[in-house]
């Protein structure tokens, strides 16, 4: 399958970036999948940057896109979901931890399209790499990211 | 040398390892720097973050201990003093030796979803971190460096280590990268 040049990761917290304006590691965050799958990998979610308008898309994202209904459904539709910015990650960074002799095997991308986002795809992490290693990665994917801030972070 | 170390005065708090530095090490810590009667030293009965080692306004950490202060878990929070002294010292050092510490940039923390805590050194030609845990064994630290200062990929843990030994180098990318 072919992946566009670079993928784009929503950051939520203004602790995300540093005072110098860099992505910190944290805001590349495996988590649990929302759905179980059987290939026991974790997800960082992000969307694909098909075309140009995907940064617009990303950043114009409500809390209720990803959160369906509720009673608060008006104050997330209020809000919107990365409140700081995207940051934007070269898919060739992934690769070269892909191949990357210490980290080969660990990680690996998907497209996971959503009703309501076409784009929408995962950074896969496997399960079972200890957190150290993790961090890590997370820590290399982060270097590589270059950051857009939402005009009122700025 | 454990004779000569000073932490910065009467009442002060240095981690446990610090009474433990192996002669070897003495090349990477500067004794005026350090230098400390260690039996004069008392740890302070809470996790009290006012005594720290010649932590200056101009200390790169200063943030990060304004912001430690307010994690709600005590053995995280006691591991990022712990963390932070260790730095402070090296810093320290590195200034004594006429290095200059004072461009550097401040000391990222972020608590992460996961209940574990990031404190990060980020620039264009390096990435330091400490992820501190809940479970302190598995605390671990790692260095990203671009292809100009080595393409360097590395990471290990950060108990029951050398500190004097790793710290000095870790933070070598640091001051030099400035």
């Amino acid at each position: 399958m072919e992946y566009p040049r670079r993928c784009i990761r929503g950051i939520r917290a203004k602790d995300h970036i540093t005072n110098e304006g860099v992505l910190h590691s944290s805001a590349i965050e495996f988590l649990p999948p929302k759905h179980q799958r059987d290939d026991g990998m974790l997800e960082a979610s992000i969307n694909w940057e098909d075309d140009d308008t995907v940064i617009g898309f990303t950043l114009d994202r409500r809390k209720e896109d990803d959160q369906g209904e509720g009673e608060d459904r008006q104050e997330r539709r209020d809000e919107f979901q990365f409140k700081v910015g995207v940051a934007l990650i070269p898919t060739e960074c992934l690769d070269s931890v892909r191949r990357n002799p210490t980290t080969r095997r660990l990680l690996s991308y998907e497209r996971a399209r959503l009703p309501n986002n076409p784009y929408h795809g995962n950074i896969l992490l496997l399960q079972t790499v200890e957190k150290k290693t993790r961090v890590q990665i997370a820590g290399t994917i982060a270097s590589f990211a270059e950051i857009i801030l939402r005009p009122a972070a700025k | 040398m454990t004779d000569a170390f000073q932490c910065g005065g009467q009442d002060t708090y240095c981690p446990d390892e610090y009474h433990e530095i192996d002669p070897e090490d003495e090349f990477f810590l500067h004794p005026k720097s350090l230098s400390h009667h260690a039996e004069d030293q008392e740890k302070p009965a809470s996790d009290d973050l006012t005594d720290w080692p010649v932590l200056n306004i101009h200390s790169p950490l200063r943030n990060a201990v304004g912001t430690i202060a307010k994690i709600a878990d005590a053995n995280l929070r006691k591991q990022a003093h712990d963390l932070l002294v260790k730095l402070q010292l090296v810093l320290n050092a590195l200034e004594e030796a006429r290095f200059d510490v004072g461009g550097l940039p401040s000391l990222g923390v972020a608590m992460v979803e996961d209940g574990s805590v990031l404190l990060e050194w980020a620039s264009v030609n390096y990435r330091l971190g400490f992820s501190l845990e809940p479970n302190s064994e598995d605390s671990s630290w790692f260095l990203i460096t671009s292809r100009e200062f080595g393409g360097l990929n590395a990471s290990g843990f950060l108990t029951n280590i050398r500190w004097t030994l790793v710290f000095p180098w870790l933070l070598w990318f640091i001051v030099c990268g400035c």
